[in-house]
C-alpha cells in the first residue's frame, strides 16, 4: 500500500497530503469508516429514540424508587397539561367548539341568544387541579405497579398502601404530592417511603388568571379589552378569533415558555335575523 | 281576470305564511347541571342527578341565580357564577352580587419582587407566599396603569458575601440578602455590585442583555448581576456604581421607547419597544408594524394601534340623486386589525354584521383605536312597530330615516345603517328574514281618472308608481332593512331574486342598470376609503396612552375585570337592550310586517271624490303597484364559491352569499372550504306534500301519469259540487326532489297563466323565494259574485272562465336547473251563491284590550275574511237591528295585507268596561239592491270588550331614593335599582325602562312586566341621575326620577390617639373600626391565628397594658380598608 501511496504522491505532487491520503484509502480502511458511520448512526437513532419517546422511566427503580415515581409524576403532569391547555382546561371536553380540528372547551357559555354567558368554571384553578389529578391517578397507579414489578424481579418484598394524590397550581409552577406508604425489604434491609413530591414549571396559573378576567368580562359585559391587557402585561400574548357562529376562541400564550391556553366563549350572541 | 284572482288569492297566502310560531316545549325543566353545562332549561333526562331540578325555567329558580364566587385559597373572584358551580369547587358564593362587590374582591396594586400587578389582597399574599418573596398590597396606588408603571417596585442593592475567600456579590432585595447571608449589614441599598466602594470581584458592564419581565436592555457585571439600563455612555449608565432609576436613565422622554436605538436601552413596551436581540446586540426592538396596507397604501402602525377594514362600502350612501341606501353588501363582515408586537392581526367582528367595527383617532399621538361593537339594528326595526318618530330614529347611533316619496305615495321608515345579514339556509333565520324584509313590501295605489266622457281612462294619482323610480326607491328601502331585495354580494355579483314588483297583477323588473352598476361598485372596498362607524358611547382610546403623553384621563380607580365594564359599559347595556328589545320586536314584527297599510290611498280617494262632485271627473280604475320585498337570494350555481377560500377567513355566511349552490364544508377543521354542491343537471321533481293539507281536503291524482305531473285539491266528502267554498283558506303544499326521490332544495313559483319559463312566472309559491324542500301555501279564492261585481259582468260569465281554476307551478334548483313543463294544480270555487256568512279575523286593539286612563274614546279596527258591511251595538241583536255602522272596505281590491278586508269605527263616552256586539254582512255591493236577500249576515255576534284603566299608572317608589348617599367600600358598587308601580290598567303591571340622563345609558329593567321592577347595575363613585319610564298595556305612562350619590371609602382608619387608660392600652381611631395587634411585626392578617383583636368595634379600642411588649396594631373599617403595614406601633415602655 505504501508503494501505491508513494506512487500517488509523486503522481499528484500538487495535491495536499490529506487529499492524497483519503484518495489512497484501502478497502479495509473504507470498511472501518463504514463501521464507524454505522455505529454513529445506531447511536444517533438510539439517542433520538430515547429523547423523543413518550414518558418512559429511565431511572432504575431499584436505585432510586423515589426518583422513579417523581419522574412519573412530572412526566404525566406535563402530559396532562399538554392535553388540557389547548382544550379549554378539559382533558376530555364535553361542551366544546371544534376549531381547526381542536376541541376547544367552553369556559363561559350560554346556549341562548341575547344572553351573557354563565361562568362554567368559576373555580378554574381547582378545576384544573382536579382534571390533572384525575388524569394522574390511574397513571400513577400504573407507575407504582411497574415499580413493584421491577423490584419484585430483584427479589424485593414490597408493601404498598393507599394513595393520596394532590395537585396544586401555583405561580409559575405546578406541585404534585403523593402520600403513599411504600416499604421495600431485601436482605433484611428495609427502606420506607411515605411522600413523593414533584414540581414542574408551567404558566398555567398565570394564564388561568387572565382566562378568569376574560370570563368575567364576557359574562358581565359581553366582551373584554384583551389588547389593553396585553399592553399592560407584556409577558403574555392574547389572540381572539370570532367564528361564524359568534363563538369566541381565545388563545393565551406565555411568551417565555411559549405555552398556550385556549378556550371558547359563547356570550351575548345575536342570531342572524332576530 | 286571472290576474285579479291571483292578486287576492296569493296575497292572502303571503300574510298567513309567516304566522306560524313554534312553541317552546312544555316538557322542559331547569337542570342545575347537565353533563356539560350549568343551569339549562331542557328535558329532565338531560339533568345530572347529583344536582337540583325544578319544573320551571331557570330564571325562576333560586338555585340558578347568579352571584359572586370567591376563591378563598388564592383570592380570585368570578362574577356571574352559579352557586353550585362555585361551591362544588370549594368557593364561597355571594347571592345576587354578580359584579363581586364584596370587600374580598377589591383589587389594588400588588407589588412583589420587581413586578407589580392589579389584584386582590389575598391573591397578592398568595403570590408572595408561593414565591417565597415579599409582596405588598398597596391601596395608595389608584389604578392599574399606575401600578404597572411601578417598574422599580422594591428597593434593591448589592448583597456582598464571601465565597472561596473572595468578596462576591449579588444584586437583590434586602430581604433576599438577609436570607442569603443572614445579615442585613451585607446589604448596600441602591449600590451596584460593581461599585468600587464595595471592592467585590464583580467588574462593571461586561455585557448587555434582557431580563424576563422587564422591558429594558441592561448592563451586566462580570458576576452576572444586572446593572443599570444600558446606555452607550457607560459612565452615565454606571452612575458611580449607584442604582439609576428608569426615569433618570437615557432616553426617558423618548416617545417611541428608544426603538432601534443603538445608544440607549431604555425600552418601554407601552411606547412600542422591548429588549431583544438584533444582529447579536441587545437593543430596544421596534414593535411597530411596517408595511401595513390600508386602502392600497403602505403605512406604519404603532404597537397597540388598531383600525378597521371593510369588504366594501358601509353605512348610508347615495345610489342616485337623493335615493339613499344602507350599503353593506351581502356576505360582508367588519374586520378589526391590531398591531401588536410588530405583527398585524385580524380579529373578525361577529358575522352577519351583528357587530360593526368602529374606530377613533387620538389627536395627540394620531394613533387609531378600534373595537367591534354591537350593531344595534334591532332598535331601528323596533321604531317602526309604533308610530315612527323620525327625530328619535336619527338619534339612534345605528339608525337612519329612509324616506319614500313617489307623488303622493310618501312614507318614512326607520332602518339600520348597517343592515343585518341572514342565514338563508336556517329555518329560524328564514322566518326572521321574511318578517324583516316584508316590512319593505308596500303597495302604491295608482288611480286612473276619466276627465270627461270623451277622454280616456288615464293614470292620474301616483302615476309615477308605474315607473322605474318607484322600484328604485323601494329597492333601496328593502335592501336597507337587511339582506333583502335586489342587491350584490361580496364578489360584486348582483342578484334580483329578492324582490318582485307587481303592477296590477303583472310582474315587472325595472330596476335601472345604472343602479345595479352602482350596487356593484359598493363591493369594491378600494373605492370607499376612510369610512367610519360611529363609536356611540364607547371610548376607544386606551387609558394607557396617557403614558405616551396623550391627553387621557386615567380613571380614579382601576378595577381589574370590572374596569372592562367601564370601557364596555355601553356595550354591555346595548347587549341587554338587544336582548329585551329583540324579543319584543320578534313578535311585533309578525303583527306589523304586513300591516303597514297605506293611508295615502284612502286620503287620495277622499280627495278624488270631492273633485268628482265638482268637476264630474270619474275614477275609472285603481291599480295597485306592489313592491314585494323578500330575502336576498344568491346567484344560481357555485362558480364563485372558491372566492371565499381566498383572503379573509371564510364563514358559512360569506360562502352562502357567493352562490345558491355554495356549501361551507369541514367546519371547525383546519380545512374549512366553500365549494359548489354537485350539479345533477336535472330539474326538480315536484309532488304534492302529502299530509300537509287543510282538514277536510285531499290531494287527488288528476293525471293518468301520476303525481309527477299535477294534482287536484278537492273536499274529502264529495257532495254534488266538488269545489271549495269562496273565501275559505285552504292550505296545501308541494315537495321538490331529485329524480331518485331524495329531497332537493328548490325555489318554486306559481301562476294562473301559462308561461314559458320560471323567470316569467308571477309569484313565488307561498310568497317564499327561499330554496326549500317543502313548499306550502294558503289560498283563499274570492267568490264568483265578488268578481262579477268587480268586473261589472254577470256571475255566469265569471263561472265560465273561473269555475275551474288551473294553477301552474315550476321549480328551480340551486344550480338553476328549472322545470320546462309546468306542474298543474287544479281546484274550483263552489258554484252558486255564496251562502257562508263572513267572520272577523282580528281586531286592533285586541279583544279584552285596555283603554288608557282618562281616555273616553277609541278608534277600533277589525278585519273580515271577505268584503262585508259591519255594524256594532251595545247589546246583542241582529245585524239589521244594530244601530252603529262602521266604515268598511267593501270592494275586492281593498284587500289589506294584514289578511282581510278592514273596517273601522270610533267608540266614545267610555266610562267603564265596554262590551260591543259586532256583526257583518257579506256582499256589500248589493246594499239597497233588489238582490239584498242574497246577502248573508253573521248569526252570532262577535263580542268585543274594551276595558278601562281605573286610575293613572303611578311610580310609587324608586330605590335608591332621591338625594341618597350610598357609602361603599368597593368599586363598582352593585346597586339594585328597584321601582314599584301601581294603578293603570292592570294594577301596576307595566314595563319599565331606566335612563341615566347624564351618561346616556339606558335599558329595560331586567325584571319587569309586573308591578315590581328590578335591575342590578355596577356603578362607580359619583353622582347619578336616573329617569324611570313605565308604560302599561293600555298605553298609560308614568315617569319619575331619582338622583343619588355613591361615595367610596377606600382609606384605612387612622389612629388619632393612644394612651394608658386605667391600666389598659386605649387606641382611638378617626372612624368606626376593628383593631388587631401582634407582638412580632406589622405583617399579619386579621384572621391569622396568633393575632389578637382589641375590644371595641367603634372608635375606641382597648387591650391590656403590657409594658415590656411592642404592639403592632392594625385597624380596619367597615369596608375592610386597612393599611398594608401598621396603623400604629406602640411601645408601652416608651409611654411609661
Amino acid at each position: 500500500m505504501s508503494k501505491i501511496i508513494n506512487k500517488n504522491k509523486s503522481a499528484n505532487s500538487h495535491l495536499d497530503f490529506n487529499s492524497i491520503n483519503i484518495f489512497a484509502k484501502s478497502k479495509r480502511a473504507q470498511v472501518t469508516i463504514f463501521i464507524i458511520l454505522a455505529l454513529i448512526l445506531v447511536v444517533s437513532i438510539a439517542l433520538i429514540y430515547v429523547l423523543i419517546r413518550k414518558p418512559t422511566i429511565s431511572i432504575s427503580p431499584e436505585d432510586n424508587p423515589q426518583a422513579y415515581i417523581e419522574k412519573c409524576m412530572k412526566d404525566y403532569t406535563t402530559e396532562a397539561l399538554e392535553i388540557l391547555m389547548p382544550q379549554g382546561s378539559y382533558v376530555e371536553p364535553r361542551n366544546y367548539k371544534l376549531y381547526q380540528n381542536e376541541k376547544i372547551g367552553y369556559l363561559c357559555y350560554t346556549r341562548e341568544f341575547y344572553e351573557t354567558c354563565k361562568n362554567q368554571e368559576p373555580m378554574l384553578m381547582e378545576h384544573i387541579e382536579k382534571e390533572v389529578t384525575n388524569y394522574l391517578e390511574p397513571r400513577m397507579q400504573n407507575c407504582f405497579a411497574n415499580l413493584r414489578r421491577e423490584l419484585e424481579k430483584k427479589n424485593y418484598d414490597i408493601n404498598i398502601q393507599g394513595m393520596n394524590l394532590s395537585v396544586e397550581i401555583k405561580p409559575e409552577k405546578v406541585f404534585i404530592t403523593i402520600n403513599r406508604k411504600l416499604q421495600l425489604i431485601k436482605n433484611e434491609q428495609t427502606k420506607n417511603y411515605e411522600i413523593f413530591k414533584a414540581q414542574i414549571l408551567s404558566p398555567i396559573y398565570e394564564l388561568s388568571i387572565i382566562a378568569l378576567k376574560i370570563m368575567n368580562g364576557e359574562s358581565l359585559g359581553c366582551g373584554y379589552d384583551y389588547v389593553n391587557e396585553m399592553m399592560l402585561y407584556s409577558n403574555y400574548d392574547i389572540k381572539k378569533f370570532v367564528t361564524g357562529d359568534s363563538t369566541k376562541i381565545y388563545t393565551l400564550k406565555d411568551k417565555i415558555s411559549q405555552e398556550e391556553f385556549k378556550f371558547a366563549i359563547r356570550s351575548c350572541v345575536v342570531p342572524p335575523g332576530l | 281576470m286571472i290576474l285579479v284572482v291571483a292578486t287576492f288569492a296569493f296575497a292572502y297566502f303571503i300574510s298567513s305564511a309567516v304566522e306560524s310560531v313554534s312553541a317552546a316545549s312544555p316538557n322542559e325543566v331547569c337542570c342545575e347541571r347537565t353533563n356539560d353545562e350549568w343551569c339549562v332549561d331542557t328535558s329532565q333526562n338531560n339533568c345530572d342527578k347529583n344536582y337540583r331540578v325544578a319544573p320551571t325555567s331557570c330564571n325562576q329558580t333560586s338555585f340558578c341565580k347568579s352571584g359572586c364566587c370567591y376563591n378563598s385559597d388564592n383570592g380570585l373572584c368570578s362574577g356571574n357564577s352559579q352557586e353550585a358551580a362555585c361551591v362544588s369547587g370549594g368557593g364561597q358564593w355571594t347571592k345576587n352580587d354578580i359584579y363581586c362587590g364584596i370587600s374580598q374582591c377589591r383589587e389594588s396594586c400588588c407589588v412583589y419582587s420587581d413586578q407589580a400587578t392589579w389584584t386582590t389582597q389575598k391573591h397578592c399574599e398568595d403570590i408572595g407566599a408561593t414565591g417565597g418573596i415579599e409582596s405588598e398590597w398597596r391601596q395608595d396606588i389608584l389604578n392599574e396603569l399606575q401600578c404597572i408603571l411601578l417598574t422599580e417596585t422594591q428597593e434593591q442593592g448589592a448583597c456582598v458575601f464571601e465565597q472561596d475567600f473572595e468578596s462576591n456579590c449579588k444584586f437583590t432585595t434586602k430581604a433576599e440578602c438577609i436570607r442569603l447571608t443572614g445579615s442585613a449589614s451585607s446589604f448596600y441599598k441602591n449600590k451596584l455590585c460593581s461599585s468600587t466602594e464595595l471592592n467585590t470581584i464583580c467588574e462593571k458592564q461586561t455585557r448587555t442583555g434582557c431580563i424576563a419581565g422587564r422591558d429594558e436592555v441592561f448592563w451586566f457585571d462580570s458576576c452576572g448581576n444586572r446593572e443599570n439600563i444600558y446606555s452607550s455612555d457607560k459612565t452615565a449608565s454606571w452612575n458611580n456604581g449607584n442604582v439609576l432609576s428608569k426615569n433618570q436613565s437615557c432616553g426617558a422622554d423618548s416617545k417611541n421607547g428608544n426603538a432601534n436605538s443603538k445608544t440607549c436601552g431604555n425600552c418601554d413596551y407601552i411606547k412600542g419597544s422591548i429588549c431583544g436581540q438584533s444582529g447579536g446586540d441587545y437593543i430596544c426592538k421596534d414593535l411597530s408594524c411596517k408595511n401595513v396596507v390600508i386602502g392600497g397604501k403602505t403605512v406604519t402602525k404603532q404597537h397597540g394601534e388598531s383600525w378597521c377594514s371593510f369588504d366594501g362600502a358601509i353605512g348610508v350612501g347615495e345610489v342616485t340623486g337623493n335615493n339613499k341606501i344602507a350599503r353593506d353588501v351581502v356576505g360582508s363582515r367588519h374586520w378589526r386589525h391590531i398591531c401588536i408586537n410588530g405583527e398585524e392581526r385580524i380579529e373578525p367582528c361577529e358575522d352577519y354584521r351583528n357587530q360593526v367595527c368602529t374606530e377613533q383617532k387620538e389627536e395627540t399621538t394620531e394613533r387609531t383605536y378600534s373595537a367591534c361593537r354591537l350593531n344595534e339594528w334591532q332598535e331601528c326595526i323596533d321604531m317602526n312597530t309604533r308610530e315612527m318618530d323620525a327625530e328619535e330614529c336619527e338619534k339612534k347611533t345605528d339608525c337612519w330615516v329612509k324616506e319614500i316619496s313617489v307623488d303622493d305615495f310618501k312614507f318614512k321608515m326607520c332602518v339600520p345603517k348597517y343592515p343585518e345579514g341572514f342565514d338563508i339556509q336556517d329555518a329560524n333565520s328564514q322566518e326572521d328574514a321574511q318578517g324583516i324584509c316584508s316590512m319593505g313590501t308596500q303597495t302604491c295605489t295608482v288611480i286612473y281618472i276619466k276627465k270627461s266622457i270623451f277622454s280616456s281612462c288615464k293614470p292620474s294619482v301616483n302615476k309615477n308608481c308605474l315607473k322605474p323610480g318607484f322600484t328604485q326607491q323601494m329597492n333601496s328601502l328593502c335592501t336597507s332593512l337587511g339582506d333583502c331585495g335586489g342587491y350584490v354580494n361580496i364578489a360584486g355579483e348582483y342578484s334580483d331574486g329578492g324582490y318582485l314588483v307587481k303592477d296590477g297583477g303583472k310582474k315587472r323588473k325595472d330596476l335601472p342598470q345604472s343602479d345595479i352598476q352602482k350596487y356593484i361598485s359598493f363591493a369594491n372596498p378600494l373605492l370607499f376609503l376612510g369610512q367610519r362607524v360611529d363609536p356611540g358611547n364607547l371610548t376607544l382610546i386606551p387609558t394607557y396612552l396617557g403614558a405616551l403623553g396623550a391627553n387621557i384621563q386615567s380613571p380614579d380607580s382601576g378595577l381589574g375585570f370590572i374596569n372592562q365594564l367601564a370601557q364596555y359599559g355601553g356595550y354591555a347595556a346595548v347587549a341587554f337592550l338587544a336582548n329585551t328589545a329583540a324579543y319584543a320586536i320578534y313578535y311585533l314584527i309578525k303583527s306589523i310586517a304586513f300591516g303597514l297599510s297605506n293611508p295615502i290611498g284612502w286620503l287620495i280617494f277622499a280627495v278624488l271624490a270631492f273633485f268628482y262632485i265638482l268637476f264630474g271627473e270619474k275614477v275609472c280604475k285603481k291599480v295597485q303597484v306592489t313592491y314585494n320585498c323578500m330575502p336576498w337570494q344568491p346567484p344560481y350555481g357555485g362558480d364563485n364559491c372558491k372566492l371565499c377560500n381566498e383572503g379573509m377567513p371564510c364563514t358559512k355566511y360569506r360562502c352562502q352569499s357567493l352562490g345558491a349552490a355554495c356549501e361551507f364544508i369541514n367546519e371547525g377543521t383546519d380545512n374549512e372550504l366553500c365549494i359548489a354542491s354537485e350539479n345533477d343537471g336535472t330539474s326538480p321533481r315536484i309532488n304534492p306534500l302529502l299530509g300537509k293539507i287543510s282538514e277536510g281536503y285531499q290531494y287527488v291524482n288528476s293525471n293518468p301519469q301520476g303525481f309527477d305531473y299535477g294534482f287536484e285539491i278537492k273536499p274529502i266528502e264529495t257532495a254534488e259540487d266538488n269545489c271549495i267554498p269562496a273565501f275559505t283558506p285552504i292550505e296545501f303544499g308541494i315537495k321538490t326532489m331529485k329524480s331518485n326521490g331524495e329531497p332537493k332544495a328548490s325555489q318554486c313559483k306559481i301562476d294562473l297563466q301559462h308561461t314559458e319559463t320560471f323567470e316569467e312566472m308571477a309569484d313565488y309559491f307561498g310568497g317564499n323565494n327561499l330554496f326549500l324542500y317543502n313548499h306550502t301555501t294558503v289560498m283563499s279564492l274570492p267568490s264568483p259574485e265578488s268578481l262579477a261585481d268587480y268586473f261589472e259582468v254577470p256571475t255566469a260569465n265569471i263561472l265560465e272562465k273561473y269555475g275551474n281554476l288551473n294553477m301552474y307551478v315550476r321549480c328551480k334548483d340551486t344550480h338553476g336547473n328549472e322545470n320546462t313543463a309546468e306542474y298543474s294544480i287544479k281546484m274550483c270555487v263552489k258554484e252558486g251563491p255564496d251562502t257562508t256568512p263572513p267572520y272577523i279575523i282580528s281586531t286592533l286593539p285586541e279583544n279584552n284590550g285596555y283603554l288608557a286612563f282618562g281616555k273616553t274614546s277609541k278608534n277600533i279596527k277589525l278585519w273580515v275574511n271577505e268584503p262585508a258591511e259591519c255594524k256594532y251595538s251595545t247589546s246583542d241583536k241582529s245585524f239589521e237591528q244594530m244601530e252603529n255602522p262602521m266604515s268598511c272596505a267593501i270592494h275586492l281590491e281593498d284587500y289589506d295585507l294584514r289578511g282581510g278586508w278592514p273596517c273601522e269605527f270610533n267608540v266614545s263616552d267610555i266610562s267603564q268596561d265596554k262590551t260591543l256586539f259586532i256583526r257583518c254582512k257579506d256582499k256589500p255591493w248589493l246594499i239597497n239592491d233588489t238582490e239584498e236577500e242574497k246577502r248573508f249576515a253573521m248569526q252570532q255576534s262577535y263580542e268585543y270588550t274594551l276595558k278601562i284603566s281605573k286610575s293613572e299608572l303611578k311610580i310609587d317608589s324608586i330605590s335608591p331614593e332621591e338625594r341618597k348617599e350610598i357609602f361603599v367600600g368597593v368599586e363598582p358598587a352593585t346597586i339594585e335599582l328597584e321601582v314599584l308601580t301601581s294603578g293603570g290598567a292592570e294594577e301596576g303591571k307595566a314595563v319599565c325602562e331606566w335612563e341615566e340622563i347624564d351618561k346616556g345609558w339606558g335599558d329595560l329593567f331586567l325584571e319587569t312586566d309586573s308591578a315590581t321592577h328590578k335591575t342590578s347595575l355596577p356603578l362607580l363613585k359619583g353622582d347619578y341621575n336616573f329617569k324611570i319610564i313605565c308604560e302599561d298595556k293600555a298605553g298609560n305612562k308614568a315617569e319619575a326620577s331619582t338622583k343619588f350619590k355613591i361615595k367610596v371609602d377606600t382609606s384605612a382608619p387612622k389612629v388619632t390617639r393612644v394612651y394608658n387608660s386605667g391600666g389598659s392600652l386605649k387606641v382611638v381611631t378617626n372612624e368606626d373600626a376593628v383593631c388587631a395587634y401582634s407582638f412580632d411585626s406589622c405583617k399579619f392578617g386579621f384572621d391569622d391565628p396568633d393575632v389578637e383583636l382589641m375590644s371595641g368595634s367603634e372608635k375606641e379600642h382597648t387591650e391590656s397594658w403590657q409594658t415590656e411588649q411592642t404592639y403592632y396594631i392594625k385597624c380596619k373599617d367597615y369596608y375592610e380598608n386597612s393599611p398594608s403595614r401598621c396603623s400604629i406601633i406602640v411601645r408601652p415602655y416608651d409611654l411609661v
